[in-house]
């Protein structure tokens, strides 16, 4: 049997911040890329389609009619009784009927990736106050409740569009990966 | 659900031929070597190496023909925008199904590569076969990428069993590294606060 090399070495090299933090980056960016292509991920991790898009909303998305809600009932009122509704500036990738958690693409651009301080790699999405919407007509929809893009993640989640984690699939690129940043510190530091 | 891809590596076969012109007494010696499981795990994370190699630098097939060109319509999905795919057929989108190649070694001088999920198995299944989720196959759209010719397997059989008869500790870091990299990853449940999928880790030197 050859000579078993030291695994306390490869553990030093393996969590270096210059191992760890492209792949934190790499991490958000399939989580990125998943959902802008419109795809979640079921309660056992497997790829889904997001559930899709309220008519309604679409409505709203496309600049057709708004709704509101009166006396507990639902008032709808169209583009021809109302000429100065606008559609917002959709996200890169974002459309109308698309189901893809892109209506502005800030809750996906928040997505960061640190070394927390018990020394793990994380993806989170941080409590930063949205920016308005911007509609197409110049106006601005203001963010007068302050949301968030950590609520705005946690109520697509609760809506039943899962999507903050990865599949197995996306746990063996990350893996990949892995092994090699490791393989090339390995060599960059002459192990 | 599509029937299970693999490829089946006759180990005995290869080493036949990677050492057909040996003699006697040198192939006696080396032999045995193909029954060691770590041999035969190298073997088999090299072969993966090289299928991965072949499909996206090379674009060719297992018998090295280049790949047919993608479909427009695939061009102009979405998916294919989102993931800056350029024209060139490699066969890797968000990269999941190259990634799950996996080498089983259970059986005696027998390597198969096979697909780790049954996911990921369909959609190789769809590129093999050129079927890509529809009843039956078509030759002419056909991506078979899981597999290698002869000679290469060759190679990889003489340089990978004279590296272990050598003893070199790099057989074992590559090993080692793999098993780390695959113990350490693993998702942590959460809301949406963060997913932690990692040890600790350290500044560096």
């Amino acid at each position: 049997m050859p000579n078993i090399p030291n695994l306390d070495r490869i553990i030093t090299i393996a969590t270096m911040k210059s191992v760890l933090e492209p792949l934190g980056l790499l991490a958000k960016d399939v989580v990125v890329k998943r959902v802008k292509s419109g795809y979640g991920l079921s309660p056992g991790f497997s790829k889904v389609k997001l559930k899709a898009l309220s008519n309604s909303y679409k409505e709203w998305r496309s600049g057709k009619a708004v709704y509101f809600q009166k006396g507990g009932s639902r008032i709808r009122i169209s583009k021809e009784k109302w000429r100065s509704i606008s559609e917002p500036v959709l996200g890169e990738f974002g459309s109308p009927s698309r189901s893809n958690l892109t209506l502005t693409g800030q809750l996906l651009e928040s997505i960061q990736s640190r070394i927390n301080d018990s020394g793990k790699v994380e993806l989170f999405i941080p409590d930063t106050v949205r920016k308005g919407i911007r509609l197409k007509n110049g106006k601005i929809i203001p963010n007068r409740a302050r949301v968030t893009n950590a609520q705005v993640a946690k109520y697509v989640q609760e809506q039943g569009r899962d999507f903050f984690n990865f599949t197995d699939g996306e746990i063996r690129i990350l893996t990949d990966e892995y092994q090699k940043l490791i393989n090339e510190a390995i060599e960059r530091f002459n192990f | 659900m599509a029937e299970r891809v693999r490829y089946s590596i006759n180990l005995k076969k290869a080493f036949d031929s990677a050492f057909a012109s040996k003699t006697r007494d040198v192939k006696a010696a080396l032999r045995p070597l193909l029954k060691k499981s770590d041999l035969k795990r190298q073997i088999g994370r090299k072969v993966i190496e090289e299928i991965k190699k072949r499909t996206q630098e090379k674009s060719v097939d297992r018998n090295g023909r280049p790949f047919p060109k993608y479909s427009e319509s695939y061009k102009k999905s979405l998916a294919y925008q989102v993931y800056g795919k350029s024209s060139k057929v490699n066969l890797t989108l968000s990269g999941e199904m190259m990634a799950s190649m996996v080498a089983k070694t259970d059986s005696p001088l027998t390597i198969d590569i096979v697909m780790a999920d049954q996911a990921n198995n369909d959609k190789a299944h769809g590129n093999i076969t050129g079927s890509y989720g529809r009843p039956s196959g078509n030759s002419a759209k056909a991506r078979d990428f899981l597999g290698l010719p002869d000679e290469d397997l060759q190679k990889i059989v003489r340089e990978e069993v004279n590296r272990y008869s050598r003893s070199s500790t790099a057989f074992d870091l590559e090993a080692l590294v793999e098993s780390f990299a695959t113990s350490q990853l693993a998702r942590t449940t959460t809301g949406t606060e963060a997913i932690d999928f990692l040890i600790e880790g350290f500044e560096d030197f």
